[in-house]
C-alpha cells in the first residue's frame, strides 16, 4: 500500500476541545502529522468533562494524577496519534519556540478568540515572517471582524445561532439542541477550508490566513430553507420527519422499547414495492394513497397505518423485509447496535486502540477507504506531555540541559 | 485584479443527483475547480424537481433547491446507460483528475462502469463515490436517502434530547447528505494531494452513513470505553437557560457555572429576589430542578427580547445565542459584515441570494464564479468544441436520447 496521501504535512495544532482537533484528526487519518500544544497551566477543557459530557468534573488539573486526565471518553475520540506537547503559551519565552515550531510546519491552526494570538507575537503576520508559506486557521465563534467577533460560542450556542436547532424537533416543542454533531461538523468544516488550502499551495508555494466562524458552518447544511426564504418568504420550520413531498418519510415504532425504523418512499414504484411487502396490495390503488401527492396529504394517516404494521416486527426485520424490494428502511440505530452491526463490521468501520490505563479497545475508524493507501488510526491520543522529548528534542534539536532549565523557567509546563 | 482561485486546475466529472454528490461538487466548484455535472437528458437532476420557486411558480430551471447546491458548475445532459453515453463517459473520465459519483456497487457493475474498468482509461483517476453504504458490506446495495442514513449512522436516534414518546428525529432537512458530500471533499482533495506528490490514483469508498457515524464519535463511542453508556434521548434534555422562550423567539444561554448564572442573573436580570432563595442559590441546587428553574427563568424572559438580551449576556462575557429562524439568519448583523450573503443573477431565476460559507481565505476567498447551469447549458462548449462531434452529430445525439 502506498502511503497516506499527506505523508511529509506536519500541523501544529493549537487547537482544544473538538472542532478543531477534529479537523486535524482527519489530516492525521490521511497521514499528516499533527503536534498538539497542551499545558498544564491550560488543560484541553474536554479532559475535565465527565463521561457523559455534561460538565466538567475536574475543577483543578493539577489535583488529579496525570492519567486520569487521558481517559475522558470525548477526548480520545479526536486525538488519536497526535504528538503531545506541554508549553505555556502565556510566557514570554514560549513565542520563540513557537516560531522554531512553526518553521517545521505547513500548517497552523487555533480557536483563541480573535486577537489572542497576535497581542503574544505568533499571529498570522508574526509566524509568517519566519515561514512565508505557512497556511494558518483560526477557529473561533464569529469570526476576526464583525460587530459579534467578541462573541463566546460553543456547540450548544451554534446550533442555536446557525438555524440548526430551529430546523430541528416537532413544531409543537421546544426548538432542539443538536449537541453531538455540532462540534466536529465545525471540525469538518474547518478541515475542508484547511486542504483547500493546502492545495493551493502545493500548486503555487503560497500561504495564507483563514478566518472561519464556527456558528456559520451549520448554516450551509440548510441553504436550501435559506433559499426558500428569500424566494418565497416562508420561514421553514422544524416539522419532525416530515419532507416537503415524500411520503412515507418518518420512523415507525417497532418492537421493544424505544426501537423505531426509518422508512422513505419517493416513487409510485417504490411505494407499490411497500404496500407488496407488508401485504396490503389493497394501498396500491387506494384513492388517498395512490399518487406522491396523495401519500404526502394523508402522511398522518399513512404513518398511522404504517406504524400499526412496524409495530409487531423488529426494526431489522422490517429493515430486511423492505430493503429486499428495494424500499428504503433502516434502524434508527443506537451505538451497541452500530458497534455490533454486521455491516459496520465487514465494511471495517471499526480500527482496535490501545491505550496504557484504558486498556484495547474498539473505536469508530476513519470515514473512508482509499484503495491504495491505508488510513492513520494507530495509537490513542496523547497523555499530556508525552511526546515532549520528541518535540523538544528531534523536531527542534534542544538539548536536554536547555529543555531542564525551560521545565524549571515554568516554560515548559 | 481578479483573486487567485484555490483549487484551479482540478477538473472533476461529477455524476450524482439530488444533494450529497451535488454539494461535494459545489464545495470543489466555489473554490475554483472545473466541474462539470452530468444529468440524465430532459428532467435532469431530480433536485430541479423541489421546491422553492421564485413566487412558487414551478420550473425545472428555477428550483432554489438546485440554484444552491449547483453553482459554479458547467452542465452536460448525457444518458450514461446507452452504449453511447457510456463511450462519451469514459471519454469525459480521461479527462479529468476526479469522478465523484453515488451509485450502488451493483448500479455500477451493472453499467461496466467500476474502478477497476475506468482505472484503465485513466490510471490516476480519483473516483470519490459516495453510496448510501459503502462498496462492500451486506448493505452496499440498499436504498436509502437522507433521513435513513442519519438513523442509520446513530445521529437521529439520540434527537431530539429529552422526547422519549415520539419518533426520533434528524436534525435539518438533509444534513445527512451534505455531511456525505462534506467528507467526500476532504478525503477527494487529500487523494489530490498526494497523487500531485506523487502518489497513486485512488477509489474513495466514502459511505454517505459513515459521515453521520463519524459526527456522532463522541456520543457512540462511549460504548466501547470504559463507561460502556449506551447514549438514547433519554437523559438528555434541555440544560438550565437553554430554549428560553422570549417575547419574539427563543435564546440560549450557557449557565452551566456558579460565576456565570451569577453574572447573568445580577448584571441581564437584575438579581431578583428568587435567586437568593437557597434552592436557586448555588449549581448544585440548582441542578436538582432544572425544570423548576426554567420555569422561573420564563417568567421573566416571556417579556424580553430576544436579540436585545443575547447582546447584554454576552456583553458580560457569558456565551449566548438567538436560536435563529431562517428570518433572523437573513437579517443578521453578524452574517451581513461577514458578507454571508451573495447575490447571483440567474438566467431564469434572475438576481437570487445565495448563502455563502463559514470561511474567508486571505488569498483564495469562496466564489460563486456562475449560477447553476441551464439543463445542457454546456452540451455544445464540451461535445463540440471539447469532445470534437460535429453539431449535426449533436442534433442525432439529442434525437435519440443519449443526451
Amino acid at each position: 500500500m502506498a502511503p497516506g496521501p499527506l505523508s511529509g504535512v506536519r500541523v501544529l495544532d493549537l487547537t482544544w476541545f473538538l472542532a478543531g482537533p477534529y479537523a486535524t484528526h482527519l489530516m492525521n487519518v490521511m497521514g499528516a502529522e499533527v503536534i498538539k500544544v497542551e499545558s498544564m497551566k491550560r488543560v484541553d477543557n474536554i479532559r475535565l468533562y465527565t463521561p457523559d459530557m455534561q460538565g466538567v468534573a475536574i475543577t483543578d488539573p493539577t489535583s488529579v494524577p496525570p492519567e486520569v486526565l487521558c481517559q475522558t471518553p470525548a477526548w480520545q475520540e479526536v486525538n488519536f496519534d497526535k504528538k503531545g506537547l506541554t508549553l505555556n503559551l502565556a510566557h514570554p519565552k514560549a513565542r520563540g519556540i513557537i516560531l522554531d515550531l512553526v518553521r517545521t510546519c505547513d500548517v497552523m491552526i487555533d480557536n483563541f478568540s480573535a486577537g489572542v494570538l497576535d497581542r503574544r507575537g505568533i499571529g498570522y503576520n508574526d509566524v509568517r515572517r519566519v515561514r512565508p508559506d505557512i497556511i494558518v486557521l483560526s477557529a473561533s465563534s464569529s469570526g476576526q471582524f464583525g460587530p459579534q467577533k467578541h462573541y463566546a460560542g460553543l456547540a450548544t450556542i451554534f446550533s442555536a445561532q446557525s438555524g440548526l436547532s430551529n430546523m430541528t424537533g416537532y413544531p409543537d416543542l421546544l426548538p432542539t439542541d443538536v449537541r453531538d454533531g455540532m462540534d466536529l461538523r465545525v471540525g469538518t468544516g474547518t478541515c475542508f477550508a484547511l486542504m483547500s488550502a493546502v492545495v493551493y499551495r502545493q500548486r503555487t508555494g503560497k500561504g495564507q490566513f483563514i478566518d472561519l466562524a464556527a456558528r456559520d458552518v451549520p448554516s450551509v447544511l440548510i441553504g436550501e430553507a435559506l433559499m426558500d426564504y428569500f424566494m418565497t418568504g416562508r420561514v421553514h420550520t422544524r416539522d419532525g420527519n416530515k419532507d416537503d413531498i415524500m411520503a412515507p418519510h418518518n420512523c415507525y415504532p417497532c418492537k421493544g422499547k424505544d426501537k423505531w425504523v426509518s422508512i422513505v418512499v419517493n416513487s409510485d414504484e417504490e411505494w407499490k414495492a411497500l404496500c407488496q411487502a407488508v401485504g396490503r396490495p389493497e394501498w396500491v390503488d387506494d384513492p388517498r394513497f395512490n399518487d406522491q401527492y396523495r401519500r404526502w396529504k394523508n402522511q398522518d394517516e399513512l404513518d398511522r397505518l404504517l406504524g400499526a404494521w412496524t409495530k409487531d416486527y423488529t426494526h431489522y426485520e422490517v429493515m430486511e423485509k423492505l430493503q429486499r424490494v428495494g424500499v428504503a428502511a433502516m434502524p434508527a440505530m443506537n451505538s451497541e447496535e452500530i458497534f455490533n452491526d454486521r455491516h459496520f463490521n465487514e465494511w471495517g468501520a471499526f480500527v482496535e486502540v490501545s491505550h496504557p490505563v484504558i486498556g484495547t479497545r474498539k473505536v469508530i475508524g476513519a470515514p473512508w477507504k482509499f484503495s491504495e493507501s491505508e488510513m492513520k488510526m494507530r495509537t490513542h491520543g496523547p497523555m499530556i506531555g508525552e511526546h515532549n522529548e520528541y518535540v523538544f528534542g528531534e523536531v527542534l534539536g534542544l538539548s536536554t540541559k536547555d529543555v531542564r532549565s525551560l521545565v524549571e523557567e515554568q516554560v515548559i509546563v | 485584479m481578479m483573486a487567485e482561485r484555490a483549487l484551479e486546475g482540478l477538473k472533476v466529472l461529477e455524476w450524482g443527483h439530488f444533494v450529497a454528490v451535488p454539494y461535494c461538487g459545489k464545495l470543489l466548484a466555489d473554490m475554483g475547480a472545473d466541474v462539470l455535472k452530468i444529468e440524465p437528458p430532459d428532467t435532469g437532476d431530480n433536485a430541479r424537481q423541489r421546491e422553492p420557486y421564485p413566487d412558487n411558480i414551478p420550473n425545472q430551471e428555477t428550483s432554489g433547491f438546485f440554484l444552491y447546491l449547483n453553482t459554479s458548475k458547467r452542465g452536460i445532459t448525457l444518458d450514461v446507460s446507452t452504449a453511447t453515453g457510456k463511450k462519451i463517459f469514459t471519454q469525459l473520465v480521461k479527462q479529468v483528475d476526479v469522478l465523484v459519483e453515488d451509485h450502488t456497487p451493483a448500479e455500477l457493475k451493472a453499467l461496466g462502469l467500476t474502478y477497476d474498468v475506468l482505472k484503465k482509461v485513466n490510471p490516476q483517476l480519483i473516483m470519490t463515490s459516495l453510496s448510501p453504504f459503502g462498496q462492500t458490506g451486506p448493505y452496499a446495495n440498499y436504498n436509502a436517502y437522507a433521513l435513513n442514513t442519519n438513523m442509520a449512522g446513530g445521529e437521529g436516534y439520540l434527537l431530539p434530547g429529552g422526547v422519549t414518546d415520539r419518533p426520533p428525529v434528524r436534525p435539518g432537512l438533509f444534513i445527512s447528505d451534505y455531511d456525505g458530500g462534506l467528507f467526500g471533499a476532504i478525503a477527494t482533495l487529500g487523494a489530490y494531494y498526494g497523487r500531485q506528490a506523487g502518489g497513486p490514483g485512488q477509489h474513495i469508498d466514502m459511505p454517505r452513513v459513515m459521515a453521520t457515524v463519524s459526527l456522532t464519535r463522541t456520543a457512540l463511542g462511549k460504548y466501547t470505553h470504559s463507561s460502556h453508556l449506551i447514549d438514547s434521548r433519554d437523559g438528555r434534555g434541555p440544560r438550565i437557560g437553554s430554549n428560553m422562550k422570549m417575547k419574539d423567539g427563543y435564546l440560549v444561554v450557557r449557565v452551566s457555572t456558579q460565576a456565570w448564572w451569577e453574572l447573568f442573573t445580577d448584571k441581564v436580570m437584575g438579581g431578583p429576589a428568587w435567586t437568593k432563595e437557597p434552592r436557586f442559590h448555588e449549581n448544585a441546587e440548582r441542578l436538582k430542578r432544572p425544570i423548576e428553574v426554567n420555569e422561573k427563568l420564563l417568567q421573566w424572559s416571556i417579556n424580553q427580547p430576544k436579540k436585545e438580551i443575547e447582546r447584554k449576556t454576552q456583553a458580560v462575557g457569558i456565551p449566548a445565542g438567538v436560536i435563529a429562524t431562517v428570518k433572523d439568519l437573513a437579517e443578521d448583523e453578524h452574517l451581513a459584515a461577514r458578507g454571508f450573503f451573495t447575490e447571483l443573477d440567474h438566467p431564469r431565476a434572475g438576481k437570487q441570494k445565495y448563502p455563502g460559507v463559514s470561511y474567508i481565505h486571505s488569498e483564495t476567498p469562496w466564489a460563486m464564479r456562475s449560477p447553476a447551469p441551464l439543463l445542457g447549458q454546456h452540451n455544445e462548449d464540451v461535445y463540440v468544441r471539447e469532445l470534437g462531434y460535429t453539431r449535426e452529430q449533436l442534433v442525432k445525439l439529442r434525437e435519440a436520447g443519449v443526451i
